[in-house]
């Protein structure tokens, strides 16, 4: 039925800057992602690089989704959003302000509060490799 | 500071020229001097294509002088102030009875302090009263959009500016 | 000084003397630099760089246009007065009349009896809003406006009188009072509340915000918010000395700052503590917490988290407001916490991850049943990818947790306080990641299917005789289904012999490389019973809920999406949720949700904002159209058939001013609510900056966005 497994991920740049904050999870997940790339390396100075990642919005918001009658919170929205633009080396836009979400629902008892915090962790983590895996395969869809 | 009259001495000055060819038009009583004509008066300088002096019998002269190709163009220093006034335009008359020049077509005149240009006012038609040091110019030429006249002026340096308010 | 620069002067006739002044006359228009003035007729006298300009006079300057009738200006030092002037300044949109202005160098204006207003004026002249004051000063250089003798009117009623009134003039932060908020509470009675904000310095800035409730008296909220090169923060002190209803202080403290330590350590505190029980049903708006009736305070120090290593050390302890009716047992504190994680290789191949950590466990009034005590742990993770290409993975993985508790009451069997387990894990985690270019809605995409399979065996380990400080059930989703361990947490490892197999499927538009479709499928086979499960009963079936998710953008500006969790013993399904949001532009957001837990709740949440009415209104000579905007929340329990919590409000935008109008109505307890209704104005131009209502919008309402914004 014409599927053939996934080949290796072709970028249109060998050299590539990401701005992102260096303590930002997404940013080094999607640094370990890029790793598997084939000829592509990752450069801090700009005026090596032949692409430049602008991370406009890098953020990770919770919001109460339903709480009891009594003030209990009893589920939390998770949203994780990347805001991104691509520029070549030498500063034109290459790709376009673009954002990417990732919501997931999290049950929550205030008495499991420790319990939450590290399931809540684990969730951020998978929505942010499934956002880096989303921007990979944007950047594999560009033009040269 | 008085006005700075121009070089009183130019109204007495000898008026000289010289000029590719003269003719003498008796009917009009008239001198018409054509091809780089230059004339000068004391420290007045007109230069043109064509020029028509004609003198009264008081002695004044009066000069016509016009550029088809090249505008007319005038110059005078300005007494006991190291000042020009110069101006250009399609047409000069200057009369040395009133001792005013007249500029008409496209005119434009120039004040220079030393040699760095002072004021610069560009308009339909220009006259200026050489003793009385006064100008007044109508109507933009066709350089102006919108039919104004159109003047630059550089205020005089702080340091020799006269007492502030 | 610097070369005076040039001015040039335009008109239909000039005449004058030569150094002497010039005169002017006829559509007169003289410019230098950023300076333009047009008049009937100008006089300039060089010597003294005066202009005199009669008729018609217009100046124009920085964005800023000043009208009347007589001007005198030196134009190098922009000194002079202008009489009977109108002006608007660009740059907040706001302008006015005055009696005479005095133009006071480069960037400082005064007027005498003046007005001012970001309103364009009707046809009986008369402004939405307007301040008018004996003297307006306007400092562009120090973005400062100082108004004296000022009145406020809106619509002709005076609103705010006050001696001295310092409003900023741009954007920037500036000192000065904020838009007052009214809010009526059905448990504080009608509360008027004033912000002014008093910008101290570059790095730091403090909003006081003196209040009035009818029914509660005075009170006074304060934040202090600090900004230096390698600490930040902010600390809120919401106080009310006496409250009338209770006779008590009722009080509120937040604190939170973060900021760097030695060796590239960073530290985060944040520490909330309410002075009552009740505090949260009567003043919810304060508590900048998302749990509104428990309240952390948690010191988190840490070291690395670049490289390969971690280092963490924490103290974490929590207030709970009690409430006997549905009753919160208070989640353990860790006092302290302190942990090492270390991992070596490199992002693709072997890896090993290993987490060291110490913890005191302890509860605010001992409760019967939940030990006190202190426990270390060692987390190990072990994976040996054999298979690592883009189109294909294998990986066995080998975890250890292993624990070793020490409680302060011998209350373990046996009378022994000393206890500790160790309980490997191994599973093998595989896939294949398929695609093909399929034509799907007419249209052509790159269609993914990437079948997915997790193999897990743990041994039985006995611990529902150990402590449980930090474990509880994890809900059922992807992340979860392929974990080797339904609990989070350390302190419960479950049994298994189980394999998880799932597949998801993806459309993914080829030009761009977005994903518009995907949906999933997955659920768990168990070889045999799982002894130890979160709902604490033994899990006999063989398979799992079947857990089914989908979401799409594929339809422009709706995103939709579901997930479903079907139980195959009841043949009905446990939990599911289906969402739809369609946001086609600003100001344009309609959002629906369901969800069903059974035997549990059900609710429907319905929020939006949505422009209601965007005809022109008054004064839309200038674009300044008035709009209507409504907002909505509405979350209602179908199992209890009745709206738990809802909220609506109206926002007008008149282009001069904006009004919100927010009603709200919050369950406190079975039969209780609280409703409040927030008003709020905001003058363009005199104040930007908004207040509370806004946050309970943002935190309320998805995709709602500030006007104005």
């Amino acid at each position: 039925c014409g599927f053939r497994l996934r080949g290796t991920t072709a970028l249109p740049f060998r050299r590539l800057r990401l701005g992102f904050d260096p303590l930002s999870p997404l940013g080094q997940e999607l640094r370990r992602q890029l790793a598997t790339v084939p000829d592509l390396q990752l450069v801090d100075d700009p005026r090596q690089a032949d692409a430049l990642f602008d991370v406009l919005e890098d953020s990770f918001n919770r919001t109460v989704s339903s709480r009891t009658a009594a003030g209990q919170v009893r589920e939390l929205s998770l949203t994780a959003r990347l805001r991104f633009r691509l520029r070549t080396g030498d500063g034109e836009e290459w790709l376009r302000e673009t954002m990417i979400e990732q919501n997931q629902l999290m049950s929550y008892s205030e008495t499991a509060a420790l319990a939450k915090e590290s399931e809540e962790a684990q969730l951020a983590r998978s929505m942010r490799e499934d956002i880096a895996a989303q921007v990979v395969r944007r950047l594999a869809a560009l033009q040269r | 500071a008085g006005p700075a009259g121009a070089e009183r001495a130019d109204r007495d000055q000898p008026l000289r020229f010289t000029a590719d060819a003269l003719r003498y038009d008796d009917a009009r009583r008239v001198n018409v001097l054509t091809g780089r004509v230059e004339i000068t008066k004391g420290s007045l300088l007109l230069r043109a294509e064509r020029v028509e002096v004609r003198q009264s019998a008081e002695g004044h002269h009066s000069a016509q002088a016009t550029g088809t190709g090249e505008p007319a163009y005038f110059r005078q220093k300005r007494e006991g102030v190291d000042e020009h006034v110069e101006g250009r335009a399609a047409r000069i008359d200057y009369d040395s009875r009133t001792d005013t020049v007249r500029l008409s077509g496209n005119a434009m005149i120039r004040r220079l302090r030393g040699n760095d240009l002072a004021d610069e006012i560009q308009g339909q038609t220009i006259t200026w009263d050489n003793t009385a040091e006064t100008f007044t110019v109508q109507g933009g030429g066709e350089g102006s959009p919108d039919g104004r006249v159109r003047g630059v002026l550089t205020p005089a340096p702080a340091s020799s500016r006269g007492g502030t308010r | 000084g610097e070369a005076p620069v040039p001015i040039v002067l335009r008109a239909q006739e000039l005449s004058g003397q030569v150094g002497g002044p010039t005169v002017a006359q006829g559509e007169v228009a003289l410019s230098q630099g950023p300076l333009e003035i047009e008049a009937d007729r100008l006089e300039y006298d060089p010597d003294t760089g005066v202009a005199k300009a009669q008729g018609g006079v217009v100046v124009r300057r920085d964005g800023n246009v000043f009208r009347g009738p007589e001007l005198q200006l030196q134009i190098e030092r922009y000194e002079g007065f202008f009489l009977h002037p109108a002006y608007h300044f660009d740059v907040t949109g706001a302008g006015g009349q005055a009696a005479r202005l005095d133009f006071l160098g480069r960037n400082r204006v005064a007027a005498i009896d003046a007005t001012y207003s970001s309103c364009t004026p009707d046809d009986t002249g008369s402004y939405a809003w307007v301040l008018e004051a004996s003297g307006v000063k306007l400092d562009f250089e120090n973005n400062e406006g100082v108004a004296t003798g000022a009145v406020l009117r809106f619509y002709g009623v005076p609103i705010l009188g006050a001696p001295v009134l310092s409003f900023p003039i741009t954007d920037a932060r500036k000192s000065g009072w904020l838009p007052p908020s009214i809010n009526l509470d059905s448990r504080s009675g009608l509360e008027v509340a004033v912000p002014y904000y008093w910008n101290i310095a570059p790095q730091l800035d403090m909003t006081l915000t003196p209040s009035l409730s009818t029914r509660r008296g005075a009170g006074l909220g304060s934040e202090l918010r600090y900004l230096l090169p390698n600490h930040s923060g902010e600390m809120q002190l919401e106080l009310l000395p006496n409250d009338r209803t209770t006779g008590e202080r009722r009080d509120l403290l937040h604190l939170q700052h973060r900021g760097a330590l030695p060796l590239e350590g960073r530290y985060r505190w944040t520490h909330t503590r309410a002075s009552d029980d009740e505090y949260w049903k009567d003043f919810e708006r304060n508590i900048p917490s998302l749990t509104p009736r428990l309240l952390a305070s948690d010191l988190r120090t840490d070291w690395g988290g670049r490289g390969r290593w971690q280092a963490y050390a924490r103290v974490q302890r929590w207030q709970v407001l009690q409430d006997l009716e549905a009753p919160i047992d208070a989640p353990y504190a860790r006092a302290p916490q302190l942990g090492l994680r270390r991992s070596w290789g490199e992002a693709v191949g072997p890896r090993f991850d290993l987490e060291l950590e110490y913890n005191r466990f302890e509860l605010p009034d001992a409760a019967a049943g939940r030990p006190e005590g202190q426990r270390t742990h060692a987390l190990g993770r072990l994976s040996w990818p054999l298979l690592d290409t883009p189109g294909a993975f294998l990986t066995p993985r080998l975890d250890f947790n292993a624990a070793s508790y020490r409680l302060d009451e011998p209350s373990l069997s046996g009378g022994r306080d000393r206890a500790s387990r160790f309980i490997p894990s191994v599973s093998l985690d595989g896939g294949l990641r398929f695609e093909r270019d399929a034509t799907w809605f007419g249209r052509n995409y790159l269609q993914t299917l990437e079948p997915r399979l997790l193999v897990v065996h743990t041994p039985f380990r006995e611990q529902a005789d150990l402590p449980n400080f930090d474990s509880a059930g994890k809900d059922l989703n992807f992340t979860t289904l392929f974990d080797a361990n339904p609990f989070s947490g350390v302190d419960r490892v479950a049994d298994a012999r189980q394999v998880t197999a799932g597949v998801d499927s993806r459309l993914i538009d080829p030009s761009s490389g977005a994903e518009v479709l995907r949906l999933g499928v997955a659920q768990r086979y168990l070889f045999a019973d799982q002894r130890i499960t979160p709902e604490g009963v033994p899990f006999t079936q063989r398979s799992s809920d079947l857990l089914l998710l989908g979401s799409t953008s594929v339809i422009p500006s709706w995103t939709l999406g579901g997930s479903v969790q079907y139980n195959p013993e009841i043949k009905r399904t446990a939990r599911s949720t289906l969402s739809a949001r369609y946001s086609p532009g600003p100001f344009r957001t309609l959002s629906a949700r369901y969800s069903l837990v059974r035997n549990a709740s059900e609710q429907m949440d319905v929020g939006w904002q949505w422009p209601v009415y965007t005809g022109s209104g008054r004064g839309a000579g200038d674009g300044c159209s008035g709009r209507w905007y409504s907002v909505g929340r509405f979350n209602y329990s179908l199992a209890e058939s009745r709206i738990t919590d809802s909220l609506l409000g109206f926002e007008y935008d008149s282009g001069c001013w904006i009004g919100r109008v927010v009603a709200e109505r919050r369950s406190t307890g079975q039969q209780e609510a609280v409703t409040r209704l927030m008003l709020q104005l905001e003058f363009v131009g005199l104040s930007r900056l908004g207040s509370n209502p806004l946050r309970t919008l943002k935190d309320n309402i998805p995709g709602y966005q500030l006007l104005r914004e």
